[in-house]
């Protein structure tokens, strides 16, 4: 049963909010960890039940930040201090940290919400990816790389037979790697980078060689599979006419201006896209977190304390945290490094830290994790200048392209609106409705930011801060009616 | 091939693909087999079917982000309608309808 | 532009100040807006867009409003955006008996001085909006009442003004008012200094601060209303609503209690609902609240319950611009010369936009206009007349 106080409420099972769960169990506290999806573990440890070939087991071997937040869920399931609701969302979060909850009891039924207030709140909401609009790109069978990883890791479905893969993302040769367990066939691998920009991660390379082996074993599955991949090349194009049936790749110089006459035309019955990763600051920023600008870190992350012990990771709002990929996108061991240091820090906090000797050990600890915390950073700001499509590729978009896929807001009329004067987010908004249907921009919003920054080069504070309104998520009207029962859970 | 040792990130009480038991649910009135528990979205794939909406201008959607973010996969399910494909488990007997799903919104 | 013209300066980027700089512009006179943040940033892009005639008291109220209705035909012409304005008619959705009492007093007033409102039973009402509840106890209908896109109407304005050689200016926020011998001489702003002959406060819910600045003591609060925003559907709803609870309460003080528990609904062009609105004195506080959005979804899924079907996609808070008695404050102040209110408008700030913008050019330019505004006189309220000088 749900109750309507938690002292610690972690919104997000991904390995942040595991790790700050493991550093907060067995101290007296009571803990509640909120998610959207059916399972625990975040989009890192979806479902990877069942047959997967032995390559594919190799390249996961690689992965220790994995097989810790594995142990982290075994050791944390039945945890008497844990309550875990999951299908369930947090729609808003109001003053003194009171949560609108939107619970799924049954699919296709409207779910209910409940009110829960939290002591401590800390954000773990981790990150959804950044796109590079194309014409085309609202075509059926165009989808995210996590999306199709998704059906691979949790259903073993393939997203079609022959799947085209492209952007900027790390996740490419996750997906392709999966698809080639899957026993599906890849089109190729349309890869905005070269060889040459992987070489900002060789000095990294020293700490960070689990992801050395991790990268190298993906490469060599990808050779052996013969794959073909088009390096610097990019979608200027995907057509069909229900549903995607072909793409043109084009390639493009380094500043990003694509190269007239290198068109390829690739057939392929899915075509999966990522540009790498926002962070999903929305429910801080409906709270009235403040966010900054780091270009190298994502974009726009909250804001966090990360030196004094007895507040790290708490944000501009007293007793609301935020950790992982909010505070800048950096993958899953920087998460679980957050999420630990974060759980300690609040236990320093509300003086639940072990005293004498141990005390000695818990004041390492931390220290410890800090230094990680910060090692973690260099492999981040790596990780986003390599995703990083150049700011000349938003001039490249040409005006027929769909930028706000709700609200069918082209570029072409983003464009003129910036012309006639409307040349920040939120005038932008104004004037062409853009970030104003059901996704409330979460899909457009970065990339009108970049456009805007592209078009304008005016500063990312002129440009605008991100904005977010209850409810984060679409929200049924009817479960706002059904009248409060906590006793109903569980 | 080999299986995973350990079943990863799965809480307790849902089924998994492999667990799922084959059932039948009713897309557009067609009958198609899936497996209970995995996302409608999974299921509409396996069989084939992409298009989940129209917009008034008759261009069609589908899937996009997967995850619950972008709202582009809206289906009636149940008679319920704007729910989430990727969002929403297969139970047995489901009734998904992708026809005359039109939902507005238009450029100015 | 002739240079020996004096220099308006309006403060403000809203919907009140931008119409004044069109309607101005329109006359070639020479006009500066400043606005601190973007056009329609404040209350003009946080509210709904009803346009209602049979709201207004018989009387300066509703003559104002009348003029404004003529002047958004003409609008909707001239502005380079589609500001959607739709005469759809309006109902005033009446819950229980004592309402419908004090409702067939108003109407009837109305009648009598030849607005077209007609009072409906609950059968005639689901006539015309069949999906409302059949639990009403009737409404009052005018084909009068419209609604437009408010932040369409703002952007327009200021387009069409820019267009007529006004300067828009944004992101620049008043620091200032520069006064000699008891006379406007400019604005100290983020961008440096502007000279003013006249100065004109359309700053809306901050008209008040922007008044201290010039230490003159002006009676706006802002009055916070929340409003939540539906998916994008095909037309349900074919009028703009609103609740008799805040019309009833003028007419019978036994209803006083409910009176600013009314609600507004409208289906927009695009096809979102908009739901509100709460009216709250909470400061400057922009916030949605939890209870705010509840008592919204309850009070209007109550009234039209074809909403259960429906997701809110989006909530939001503008600021009215509160005045004691309801009226707006337009016009000159009588301790400082050339400074002009045209604020407090509180929820009529849309609808009365266009004929604010003409009354105001107007006075500002010819010093008289058709309609007295003696009733809207800043100075009404106007206790202390602070000494002002150069700052």
């Amino acid at each position: 049963m749900i109750r309507p106080y938690y002292s610690i409420v972690i919104l997000g099972s991904g390995i942040a909010g595991l790790a700050a769960a493991k550093s907060l169990s067995g101290k007296g506290l009571d803990i509640l960890v909120i998610d959207e999806n059916t399972h625990i573990g975040g989009q890192l440890l979806r479902g990877t039940t069942g047959y997967i070939s032995l390559a594919a087991a190799m390249v996961s071997g690689f992965d220790p930040v994995k097989t810790r937040g594995v142990q982290l869920i075994r050791h944390l399931k039945n945890a008497r201090d844990i309550h875990w609701l999951n299908r369930a969302r947090v729609a808003g979060i109001f003053k003194d940290r009171q949560l609108l909850v939107h619970v799924d009891d049954m699919p296709g039924q409207p779910g209910r919400c409940i009110e829960i207030r939290a002591g401590k709140l800390i954000l773990a909401t981790g990150a959804r990816e950044r796109y590079l609009p194309f014409p085309g790109w609202t075509l059926p069978g165009v989808l995210s790389l996590g999306a199709a990883q998704i059906l691979l890791k949790s259903h073993g479905t393939l997203p079609a037979r022959n799947v085209l893969v492209a952007g900027s993302s790390p996740l490419m040769a996750a997906v392709a790697s999966q698809l080639i367990t899957g026993q599906g066939n890849i089109a190729g691998i349309v890869d905005e980078n070269t060889l040459s920009d992987m070489r900002g991660f060789l000095p990294l390379a020293v700490h960070h060689w689990p992801k050395l082996l991790q990268g190298g074993a993906y490469i060599a599955l990808l050779i052996l599979n013969r794959v073909r991949h088009f390096r610097g090349f990019r979608v200027v194009e995907a057509s069909g006419k229900e549903q995607f049936e072909s793409a043109v790749i084009a390639r493009h110089d380094r500043k990003g201006r694509i190269m007239p006459g290198t068109e390829i035309r690739v057939p392929a019955g899915a075509l999966a896209i990522g540009h790498g990763f926002v962070p999903n600051i929305e429910p801080g920023i409906q709270a009235g977190c403040r966010a900054e600008y780091h270009r190298d870190l994502g974009g726009w992350i909250m804001a966090v304390n990360t030196t004094q012990d007895h507040t790290l990771f708490e944000t501009s709002l007293k007793n609301i945290y935020a950790v992982g990929e909010l505070t800048g996108i950096g993958g899953a061991h920087r998460s679980y490094i957050q999420g630990r240091l974060c759980g300690l820090s609040i236990l320093a906090a509300l003086e639940k830290y072990p005293r004498g000797r141990q005390h000695q050990r818990f004041r390492a600890a931390m220290a410890s994790l800090k230094r990680e915390n910060r090692c973690q950073n260099e492999y981040a700001f790596f990780l986003n200048r390599f995703s990083r499509v150049p700011d000349m590729a938003y001039d490249q978009i040409p005006d027929p392209t769909l930028i706000c896929r709700c609200e069918n807001i082209t570029m072409g009329t983003i464009r003129k609106r910036i012309g006639q004067g409307f040349d920040t987010a939120a005038a932008l908004k104004k004037a062409a409705r853009c970030g104003m249907g059901r996704c409330q921009g979460r899909i457009c919003g970065p990339v009108i930011f970049d456009v805007v920054s592209a078009l304008t080069r005016a500063e990312p504070e002129s440009v605008g801060f991100p904005t977010s309104r209850a409810p984060i998520g679409n929200l049924a009207i009817r479960s706002l009616l059904i009248p409060p029962d906590h006793t109903r859970n569980k | 091939m080999c299986k995973m040792p350990e079943q990863i990130g799965d809480s307790p009480g849902t089924s998994p693909r492999q667990q799922g038991q084959q059932v039948i649910i009713r897309v557009d009135g067609r009958n198609i087999s899936a497996r209970e528990g995995e996302t409608v979205h999974a299921a509409l794939t396996a069989a084939g079917i992409y298009r989940l909406r129209r917009l008034p201008d008759g261009s069609a959607r589908g899937v996009f982000c997967g995850m619950g973010i972008c709202y582009e996969c809206l289906v009636t399910i149940d008679g319920v309608p704007f729910q989430r494909a990727c969002m929403n488990r297969v139970r047995g007997q489901m009734e998904i309808q992708t026809r005359d799903n039109v939902c507005t919104g238009g450029d100015k | 532009m002739i240079r020996n013209q004096p220099h308006i300066v309006i403060i403000g980027g809203g919907v009140i100040g931008t119409s004044i700089a069109y309607h101005l512009a329109l006359q070639n006179s020479r006009v500066t807006l400043i606005e601190q943040k973007d056009l329609a940033a404040g209350s003009s892009g946080a509210c709904d867009g009803l346009v209602f005639m049979q709201s207004k008291k018989p009387g300066i109220h509703l003559s104002l409003a009348m003029k404004s209705l003529e002047r958004f035909i003409s609008l909707a012409e001239e502005l380079p955006f589609d500001i959607e304005f739709r005469q759809t008619g309006g109902l005033v959705v009446i819950e229980n008996n004592a309402e419908y009492k004090a409702m067939e007093k108003f109407a009837s007033a109305q009648q009598e001085i030849g607005l077209d409102v007609r009072l409906l039973d609950t059968a005639q009402t689901l006539a015309r909006e069949p999906l409302l509840s059949p639990h009403l106890a009737g409404a009052t209908f005018s084909p009068l009442d419209a609604r437009v896109n408010p932040i369409h109407l703002t952007l327009g304005l200021a387009l069409a003004a820019r267009k007529n050689h006004a300067r828009i200016i944004t992101h620049t926020r008043v620091l200032g008012i520069h006064t000699r011998n008891n006379r406007v001489t400019g604005i100290a702003t983020t961008r440096g200094r502007f000279d003013a002959d006249i100065l004109v406060n359309a700053a809306g819910a901050m008209a008040g601060r922007v008044a201290d600045m010039a230490g003159i003591s002006m009676p706006i609060r802002p009055r916070r209303g929340q409003i939540a925003v539906t998916h994008a559907d095909r037309p349900v709803l074919e009028h703009c609503l609103i609740s008799a609870k805040y019309i009833a309460a003028k007419f019978d003080p036994a209803l006083a209690r409910d009176a600013g528990q009314g609600i507004s609904m409208e289906q927009t062009e695009n096809g979102n609902l908009l739901l509100g609105s709460t009216r709250e004195f909470a400061g400057f506080d922009t916030a949605n609240t939890l209870s705010g959005i509840k008592q919204i979804i309850r009070h209007t899924a109550g009234i039209l319950p074809v909403l259960e079907q429906y997701q809110i996609i989006r909530t939001f808070a503008g600021l009215r611009p509160f005045t004691p008695d309801g009226l707006p404050l337009l016009g000159p102040v009588s301790s400082l010369s050339n400074f002009f209110m045209a604020a407090g408008h509180e929820g009529d700030g849309i609808a009365l936009s266009p004929v604010t913008g003409l009354i105001m050019a107007d006075l500002l330019l010819k010093g008289k206009t058709d309609i007295c505004l003696d009733p809207f006189s800043p100075d009404r309220f106007t206790r202390n007349t602070a000494g002002t000088a150069d700052v």
